[in-house]
């Protein structure tokens, strides 16, 4: 499975750094942010993705950012770094909100740690899941996978106290 | 696919198991990686997540206990248990006993798998 888990939202360790510590101006990163999203979505790369693979996401992403560093007259190393942590050097929210929005895989990342963690109480949702079904059936998750088992789970004293394994992803 | 289909097969008989379709990782509007073979925009509705959902399990069958589940609307149960891209739970007695973390840049069942081995009867 790609990774595509660097959290949109994370910042690095400090905070709106000062990013002419490294010789580069904040109109030449966003312009690297934008050389970076044009290569990412142009037709040789996306084919690369689908001539090469699942696996190639990863080591194709890291090449561009590396070219396009080096476009940039930077280090391959540098200019990653700065790329990945791009939002780190902005100079105000609005800026950093800029920077979010140059970067598809800033302003389409969703992925979060959320704050359920081992041991929290699992919460009931509000709302229905539906089923895929022609009516989209609206069911309770716990209660529906609970009245789903218990004719495979007869011989058992009810399915309430069995563990529940929940996978949630997309085909993409 | 195989190897969620794989514990499932093993472990059917001592847990539940759902599939809980939401949001796209990759939707060719949003965050296009070709790779993934899959041409599915985001979706706009909850028939457009049927749909993505339906075009899965024709592509890679799901094991008949892996109860297939849409996200509500709202996307409440990835709001909830914060799973977008991919993510898989335990809970039990009300209680999370396992939440998958990524291991570097890669997603795998191996602590679902320690887990059931630990706990379930296969």
């Amino acid at each position: 499975v790609n990774s595509c888990c660097t959290t949109a939202s994370a910042r690095p360790a400090v905070e709106y750094a000062d990013l002419a510590l490294y010789g580069v101006t904040h109109t030449q990163l966003k312009d690297m942010l934008r050389r970076e999203e044009e290569r990412r979505l142009c037709e040789e790369t996306q084919q690369r993705m689908l001539m090469e693979g699942d696996a190639s996401y990863v080591p194709i992403v890291e090449e561009i950012q590396a070219q396009v560093s080096r476009e940039f007259g930077l280090d391959p190393e540098l200019g990653t770094m700065l790329l990945r942590c791009a939002e780190s050097f902005a100079r105000s929210d609005a800026e950093r909100a800029e920077i979010i929005g140059l970067s598809l895989y800033r302003r389409h990342n969703r992925c979060v740690d959320g704050d359920l963690a081992v041991g929290s109480p699992a919460p009931v949702l509000k709302q229905a899941l539906h089923l895929p079904d022609e009516g989209l059936t609206p069911v309770h998750l716990f209660d529906h996978l609970r009245r789903a088992a218990v004719p495979q789970l007869s011989h058992q004293n009810g399915a309430g106290s069995l563990p529940l394994v929940l996978f949630a992803g997309s085909w993409s | 696919m195989n190897d969620m289909n794989a514990l499932v097969e093993r472990y059917h008989g001592s847990a539940l198991f759902a599939f809980v379709y939401i949001l796209e990782a990759h939707a060719v509007d949003e965050w296009p990686v070709r790779c993934t073979n899959a041409d599915l925009r985001q979706h706009k509705s909850l028939s457009d997540r049927a749909d993505a959902a339906k075009r899965l399990v024709a592509e890679y069958p799901l094991h008949p206990m892996l109860h297939l589940l849409l996200d509500n609307e709202a996307n409440e149960f990835n709001t909830t248990y914060a799973s977008w891209p991919f993510r898989y739970w335990v809970v039990q007695d009300g209680v999370v006993r396992v939440k998958m973390m990524p291991e570097g840049d890669k997603v795998t069942l191996t602590a679902l798998q320690d887990w059931c081995a630990a706990n379930l009867s296969s």
